[in-house]
């Protein structure tokens, strides 16, 4: 597979890789570290690559995986009415409410927020869990647990 | 809010993302993966071992004295020991794994890993300090009084301060060597150690 092969590939699903870093990235700097983390890593992974996934379910792996290990500068934002989110992040403008969903799940705990991330993507609790290591009961345990959260979060924010 | 149908509308892109997706050589690209860091500083580590084991090899051709050259057999075993330790580790710390294992088992491994190598090496202290400082002490004290070793070895005074040397160095040297594995890999384990947590 041709570098330009894998970067069209990586264009189709570029939306993964943004949508996971700005749940993540807690500074502009910290974004683009995760970035070009993100592309390196699945540059590299890419040839061990056989398509015996589909090639999205492939990216998140990697994207959470790679996010997850990053030093980051802290590890959550407290939001208050005084803290104001460091920058716009969300191409919809006009959209206040992804921007609430953000928010709210940025403050959840690292590893809910790709549970949450993935489940909101479509994937089923048997793919959470084989993705993240965690057995499917648990998967569903915590999903129902998280949008018991979001629902309070996105009253309170 | 139905969060799933707003999730769904969170489609974007920006110039940062767009920016490293136009790179025409992705080789070009700095990894700031800790696992990285982490397997620099094994093979510094390693590195360093084999710097100081072929220093005691090189002193057992200059030193005769029979009490110094075991404790430099058991300091070279040792070191030897803990370089191959060290190599294995390095060899299993895969950066490139990321898309293959789940994340829990990605952790695990290396979590796993570094506290199972650290383990063996801890234990492995406490036995090697006292006898690389017993065997200086000898070296130090022949070398400065130019006494025969017995009767250097046979003085009340000089045993007693052979005590006390490792009873303060010891423990110094312990620690110490738990500071700088802390220093080193430290935050790593606990950041690892706490999404291992939040998995469970």
């Amino acid at each position: 597979m041709s570098e330009k092969e894998f970067l069209s590939q990586l264009k189709e699903h570029q939306n993964i890789i943004y949508k996971l870093v700005h749940l993540y990235a807690n500074t502009t700097e910290d974004k683009k570290d995760m970035y070009q983390e993100i592309v390196l890593q699945a540059w590299k992974s890419f040839p061990a690559f056989r398509g015996e996934a589909k090639f999205s379910t492939w990216l998140y792996r990697l994207c959470i995986n790679t996010i997850l290990t990053l030093k980051r500068k802290t590890n959550r934002i407290e939001y208050t009415d005084t803290v104001a989110f460091e920058e716009t992040y969300f191409t919809t403008a006009g959209n206040e409410e992804i921007d609430r969903l953000y928010k709210s799940i940025r403050t959840l705990p690292e590893t809910d927020r790709a549970i949450i991330s993935l489940h909101l993507d479509g994937y089923d609790n048997k793919e959470i869990s084989e993705l993240l290591g965690i057995t499917a009961n648990g998967v569903g345990v915590k999903i129902h647990r998280i949008k018991q959260q979001l629902a309070i979060l996105l009253k309170d924010i | 809010m139905d969060i799933e149908n707003v999730w769904q509308q969170g489609k974007g892109s920006d110039d940062a993302l767009n920016k490293v997706l136009q790179i025409s050589d992705f080789d070009i690209i700095h990894s700031k993966s800790p696992l990285k860091q982490l397997r620099k500083n094994l093979l510094i580590g390693i590195v360093w071992a084999v710097i100081i084991t072929i220093f005691y090899v090189g002193l057992l051709f200059f030193i005769s004295i029979w009490q110094v050259n075991i404790a430099l057999f058991i300091l070279i075993f040792f070191n030897s020991l803990i370089a191959f330790d060290s190599w294995k580790l390095y060899k299993n710390i895969h950066i490139n794994n990321l898309a293959t294992h789940s994340l829990k088992d990605e952790l695990q491994k290396n979590y796993s890993g570094f506290r199972k190598w650290w383990r063996v090496q801890e234990r492995s202290c406490l036995f090697v300090y006292p006898i690389a400082i017993t065997g200086g002490f000898i070296l130090g004290g022949y070398l400065g009084s130019e006494k025969p070793i017995a009767e250097f070895l046979y003085n009340p005074r000089m045993l007693s301060i052979l005590g006390i040397a490792n009873l303060i160095l010891v423990p110094l040297s312990y620690f110490g060597a738990r500071w700088m594995f802390k220093y080193a890999y430290g935050k790593h384990l606990e950041k690892l150690q706490s999404l291992i947590e939040e998995l469970a």
